[in-house]
């Protein structure tokens, strides 16, 4: 159970964090106050965005591909942004 | 109407004014670009978000018109992020302030319009006059996507300009846009502006916008000392606490985010159009992505990359060396040969030649070491480089973004530091600007490839690999090790209240580098090294050689006939107090002293006192003479590795640190580290 102790919304809130290669969502809530989030939100990870996960790093990061363009995002940035499939 | 290009004295010797445009968009979009297909100037352009660390100036001219462009480091928004973008809308906001903008030209990726629209509904509505460039719109036809240009110009009340700049195409109109435009209709695109609390401002400020009076509503500090605002008033309208509407910044800025973004869908929506089954423009850099990005096979090819690259550095080098070295050996006998006590012939033959051909044989490495750098950047490889590495660079209190700055040291320290700008997180950038002169730049591979030569062979090991290279590729590694350890005990000490650093990188797609801007890196880069080097090691030449050829005894001058009897010899000696507990002689010691400026000028002293007239007789002299014994010889290597000889670097960390404090410790911390390694490695091997 090593992820669910990284969720800070409560075991039912899926993260951008929790997705593994190809997947695609729909962004639901970016948390615009913590220290990324707003920038996030500026680089388009905003709610209803549809955002795909490209690859994975080293398990502490992934390359995502929104509004045609990629971004690479470290875990933890990647924990800001909730998710809904 | 012709346009040209002018320099910098003529743009100011004329008398017509000078309209002055700012260069603005987000990284990577192709503002290098535009600027030197605008100016003819050759900023450096690459494959890699934040290359602009600072503005840069060019004019052109147009009919009769003359234009200043300032090119400004590349932003996401105008609620900055770190020290570059800060930068960015400082100086755009001052220029405004101070009424020195007469224009801004935003550059747009067509590619990511909704993310490069973003940034320009900001800089529009400032209320200055502002045009719009789709840059990159070579790949936006090949991707089939369709842009209804006048339409979208229509909604975003903004003349577009369509450009191609790394082909020159488009310019010529971007210039004549330039010089036609004046003012701008109204635009707004966030309504929830507190009114009430930024008219007042927006009257004592004499500006129209009212997003432009949030601006500075927010960064209150660019209001200070403004001459012909009476600043009585100015504390009175500025006394209020918060941003109105009962909302903090942060909230504002959410809800500008959102109000924005929603407002580039709809226009997007109406004004491009995706063909019906978009093709996947990044499927060929997904298919190297497999491999260069492995969470295993990438970090193993990095590693091959960069070893492979030292090894070549040997192989590809060597034959050029070898003529430059035959150059010089060519010039100093024919000279030798005049018949003649002419001292500037004497002058020639000892200093100047020795000097600046220790340098220049160089050059072939120098020119590798920059094309392998600037290949890694163009192609889009340092990206994924930065990604792969940063959860290792977080350990070390570093961030996934100082690897470019890093990797760059070992290139040249000085761009390297100014890099750092685009790291966040004020500590990590600290931490990176102590961490690159332990990477081993250009400068250190003169002394590396001397004493290398030294001390061993010259063979072949498993008959593949150039046992000299090998030894080359241990020594970077030493300083990446270096490197790491100092961050790691930095990292212990040092508080971070502001937390990691976040990764938030744009990646861009593989491309293959344009000959011209790899061209134009390697030339300015190598320029760049031989001409600063060259100009201290002529100066200390001349010095040098002076010294050595006086001496004065009991009252009377006299021309030695041993080196040691001369002023330069005296001046060793007494220097060899400091140094024999590492087991250098008075020659070696004088060399460190006057390497202090540019270490890698040390090879150039060294064929001075030794009289060798170029790198290789200077390296069979050393070995003849016995006294570089293998101790001695990774004594200096690693003296050399470890110290701080290069007074341009430490300017540039005091200009991005703001005071001498961390220079002082720098050079203090580096050159007792290397006196004591050097000390340790001498008595080892002894």
């Amino acid at each position: 159970m090593r992820t669910e102790k990284k969720y800070r919304g409560g075991l039912g809130v899926r993260r951008l964090s929790d997705l593994s290669d190809g997947q695609r969502v729909q962004i639901k809530r970016v948390n615009s106050k913590s220290k990324y989030g707003l920038r996030l939100m500026e680089m388009g990870f905003i709610p209803g965005e549809w955002v795909r996960v490209r690859w994975r790093g080293l398990s502490l990061g992934l390359c995502c591909e929104l509004m045609s363009y990629r971004v690479f995002l470290g875990e933890e940035e990647a924990r800001e942004v909730e998710i809904c499939f | 109407m012709s346009s040209a290009c002018v320099s910098e004295d003529l743009a100011l010797s004329t008398s017509r004014k000078t309209f002055k445009w700012f260069l603005l968009g987000n990284p990577n979009g192709g503002k290098s670009s535009v600027f030197n297909g605008l100016t003819g100037l050759n900023q450096r352009t690459s494959n890699f978000a934040g290359v602009t660390m600072q503005d840069h100036r060019g004019f052109f001219r147009h009919g009769d018109q003359d234009v200043e462009v300032v090119d400004l480091p590349g932003a996401y928004s105008l609620y900055p992020r770190s020290k570059d973008e800060a930068a960015a809308v400082d100086f755009l906001l001052d220029g405004i302030l101070h009424k020195e903008v007469d224009g801004i030209v935003v550059v747009a990726n067509a590619f990511h319009l909704q993310r490069s629209l973003f940034f320009f509904t900001q800089i529009r509505e400032l209320g200055i006059p502002t045009l719009l460039v789709l840059n990159m719109m070579d790949e936006v036809e090949e991707a089939k996507i369709e842009i209804d240009v006048a339409f979208l110009s229509d909604l975003l009340k903004t003349q577009i300009v369509c450009t191609q700049a790394h082909r020159q195409i488009g310019l010529g109109n971007l210039k004549k846009e330039m010089c036609r435009i004046s003012s701008v209709p109204e635009f707004r695109v966030y309504r929830s502006l507190p009114e009430e609390r930024i008219s007042s401002l927006r009257r004592v400020l004499n500006i129209s916008s009212s997003y432009l009076a949030f601006q500075y509503l927010r960064n209150q500090d660019l209001l200070k000392g403004l001459g012909d605002v009476d600043s009585s008033v100015l504390e009175e309208v500025l006394r209020e606490e918060g941003f109105g509407g009962g909302l903090s910044l942060a909230q504002h800025q959410a809800k500008e985010t959102l109000e924005r973004h929603r407002f580039v869908r709809e226009v997007l929506d109406s004004s491009v159009r995706f063909p019906e089954s978009p093709g996947d423009s990044f499927a060929r850099s997904d298919w190297w992505d497999k491999i260069f990005a492995h969470k295993f096979w990438g970090l193993l090819i990095s590693l091959s990359v960069l070893a492979l690259s030292f090894q070549a550095l040997f192989y590809v080098a060597e034959p050029l060396m070898w003529g430059i070295e035959m150059g010089f050996s060519y010039l100093a006998n024919v000279l030798s040969s005049v018949d003649s006590d002419a001292w500037w012939l004497r002058f020639f033959v000892e200093g100047l030649i020795p000097g600046v051909g220790g340098i220049v044989i160089f050059l072939p490495q120098i020119v590798l070491l920059f094309l392998i750098v600037g290949f890694l950047e163009d192609t889009g490889y340092m990206s994924r480089m930065a990604f792969l590495s940063d959860r290792w660079m977080r350990r070390l209190g570093l961030s996934g973004r100082s690897l470019v700055p890093l990797v760059s040291g070992m290139a040249c320290a000085i761009p390297a530091v100014m890099c750092t700008r685009g790291i966040s997180n004020s500590r990590a950038r600290l931490l990176t600007t102590l961490a690159i002169p332990f990477m081993s730049c250009s400068a250190r591979l003169p002394v590396y490839t001397l004493l290398i030569g030294v001390v061993i062979p010259n063979t072949l090991l498993w008959g593949i690999f150039h046992l000299q290279g090998v030894v080359l590729f241990g020594m970077y590694l030493f300083g990446v090790f270096m490197a790491a350890l100092v961050s790691c005990l930095l990292h212990l000490f040092l508080p971070n209240p502001e937390g990691s650093d976040p990764l938030l990188l744009e990646i861009p797609r593989y491309r293959l580098p344009s000959f011209r801007t790899l061209f134009l890196y390697v030339y300015e880069r190598s320029y760049s090294f031989v001409w600063t080097a060259g100009r201290i090691i002529i100066l200390v030449s001349i010095i040098l050689w002076v010294l050595s050829s006086v001496g004065y005894v009991e009252g009377s001058w006299f021309m030695p006939t041993d080196l040691s009897h001369s002023y330069a010899g005296y001046l060793g000696k007494k220097l060899q107090v400091l140094f024999s507990p590492l087991g250098y002689d008075w020659k070696i010691s004088l060399a460190i002293l006057s390497s202090f400026p540019a270490r890698e000028i040390f090879v150039g002293i060294m064929s001075i006192l030794y009289g060798a007239g170029h790198e290789g007789l200077l390296r069979e002299s050393l070995i003849v003479s016995g006294s570089f014994t293998p101790a001695l010889s990774f004594s200096l290597i690693i003296f050399y590795a470890l110290s701080m000889q290069c007074f341009s670097t430490l300017s540039v960390v005091r200009a991005e640190q703001g005071s001498w404090k961390w220079p002082v410790l720098q050079f203090v911390g580096m050159g007792t580290l290397a006196y004591l390694s050097a000390w340790a490695v001498y008595s080892f091997f002894s």
